[in-house]
């Protein structure tokens, strides 16, 4: 059996459906887009795919070595072993994109996704460069492991990535309840792409929003709170050598002026925002300072603010 | 991407969208219009920094915020949006200065190389230079970067 890579036969809707969004903004204000910005997110979407041809092939055969000598079921092309592939592929999905924000060695592939102040359909196909050789593809091995073919898995992979796409927008407030209970929408998804402390490192689902609310990962949508997007320390380039590589940069540098191993080893595999002296942040760090800020002191054990401004009564 | 013709079309589309955009504006570059919005803006991401005084350049790209403690906040015009940046010694690499009030301040900062401030006439220039020069002068935290001692400021 032959199964293409369905994310390829995707693009012609991807940018049919950017130019909708896009026209969808210029009539309600709703959808921004900002010609730079956008022109780094489809490069970073090109440069993606070329790295994908360049490396995909190494996944690839490491999948095919563990299905061929390894695998402890036979699991053929049945309609049941998609459903069960496309469930259990989005739980690695889930795995692995909650260490890409929690261990900085993932985190420098995958903060290229997150690197646009921009929340649209173009930002979307900001994808890494790096992935493959950051061996990002390891949380996937367990399902060569069981015995999902990897050319099933490569396949529910894309199925997967082209779902992903249309979650990249503003212009969906909010879908049915039923929807957004089980699946991951654009309002579950926003939030993982903001930078507000009470947002920081939520969200992490594909398409299945249910491992989140499973794993304690959830954090909904607050309309008080509107969604600011990318990253901690906002790039300030849109040169895609510079978006593609940045973090491995920084990486490298601070192992370089790194004074023992175990400084090494956290500046690799710590969460990003590590430092041994406590002159960065983490997403936890910066998360618990904000909560600090924005706590009300209780000094009558009531939960009252007695430092907040008298409420204006209205006299008759 | 493996069918050549996939791939001219793709690079096709990502030049007709970047076009479009550029056709269809709908977005307006980012200017700061005073300092409280500059101020308003930094605290939105170091909301623990104490902002002891501000300046915004001349077209609103640019401001500078004096913080307490050994730190100057930078706010830096990008597209339609902002990059911020909590400068601390080792971060400042350099100071060209061009004419009456014309700076380009350069970073040891990988994405932010520079920031360009126009200054406004009531601004005094003396001060904020003093200021940098001082900051660049302090040690700081190993974490940071750099070594103190190789900031430089050039008149043109």
């Amino acid at each position: 059996m032959t199964l293409e890579n369905p994310v390829t036969y995707a693009i012609p809707f991807f940018v049919i459906l950017i130019i909708a969004e896009m026209i969808f903004g210029k009539i309600t204000g709703r959808t921004r887009y900002e010609p730079k910005d956008t022109a780094t997110s489809l490069v970073m979407g090109l440069g993606s795919q070329i790295s994908g041809l360049i490396f995909g092939g190494l996944a690839l055969a490491v999948g095919f070595y563990i299905w061929e000598h390894a695998r402890l079921f036979e699991i053929g092309f049945t309609w049941w072993a998609f459903i069960a592939a496309f469930i259990l592929d989005d739980l690695a999905y889930y795995v692995f994109h909650r260490a890409s924000h929690r261990i900085r060695w993932f985190w420098a592939a995958h903060v290229i996704h997150h690197s646009s102040q921009h929340y649209n359909l173009s930002t979307a196909l900001r994808q890494t460069w790096t992935g493959v050789p950051a061996l990002t593809f390891i949380f996937s091995l367990p399902l060569f492991l069981l015995g999902f073919h990897p050319l099933m898995i490569a396949f529910i992979s894309g199925i997967n990535l082209i779902y992903q796409f249309w979650i990249h927008t503003e212009a969906i407030h909010r879908m049915p309840r039923w929807f957004e209970a089980i699946f991951n929408t654009p309002s579950h998804h926003r939030v993982h792409h903001a930078t507000n402390p009470r947002y920081l490192d939520a969200n992490f689902a594909g398409a299945l929003i249910i491992w989140d609310r499973l794993f304690g990962s959830f954090v909904s949508e607050d309309d008080d709170e509107p969604c600011r997007y990318g990253i901690i320390k906002q790039l300030g380039t849109y040169n895609p050598l510079k978006v593609a590589f940045h973090e491995w940069l920084g990486i490298f540098q601070d192992i370089k002026g790194a004074s023992s191993l175990h400084q090494r080893l956290c500046y690799l595999f710590a969460p990003p925002g590590w430092s041994p002296d406590g002159s960065r942040q983490t997403s936890d760090q910066i998360r618990e300072s904000w909560q600090q800020k924005t706590a009300k002191p209780a000094s009558d054990g009531q939960g009252l603010d007695l430092t907040a401004p008298l409420p204006h009564l209205p006299v008759d | 991407m493996e069918n050549p013709l996939i791939a001219l079309g793709a690079l096709l589309g990502v030049l007709l969208l970047i076009a479009l955009n550029r056709f269809m504006g709908g977005w307006q570059p980012a200017r700061l219009q005073s300092t409280a919005a500059a101020m308003a803006r930094y605290q939105q991401d170091y909301w623990h920094d104490e902002i002891m005084d501000a300046v915004v350049d001349q077209k609103g790209r640019t401001a500078l915020m004096a913080l307490r403690g050994p730190a100057v906040g930078l706010v830096v015009a990008m597209g339609d949006g902002f990059v911020t940046r909590r400068l601390q010694g080792p971060a400042l690499l350099s100071i060209d200065r061009q004419g009456d009030g014309d700076w380009a301040i350069g970073l040891r900062d990988f994405t932010l190389k520079r920031a360009l401030i126009l200054w406004p006439e009531d601004a005094d220039q003396t001060v904020w230079l003093n200021r940098l020069r001082h900051l660049a002068a302090t040690p700081q935290n190993q974490s940071q970067g750099g070594a103190p001692g190789a900031f430089k400021a050039h008149d043109a």
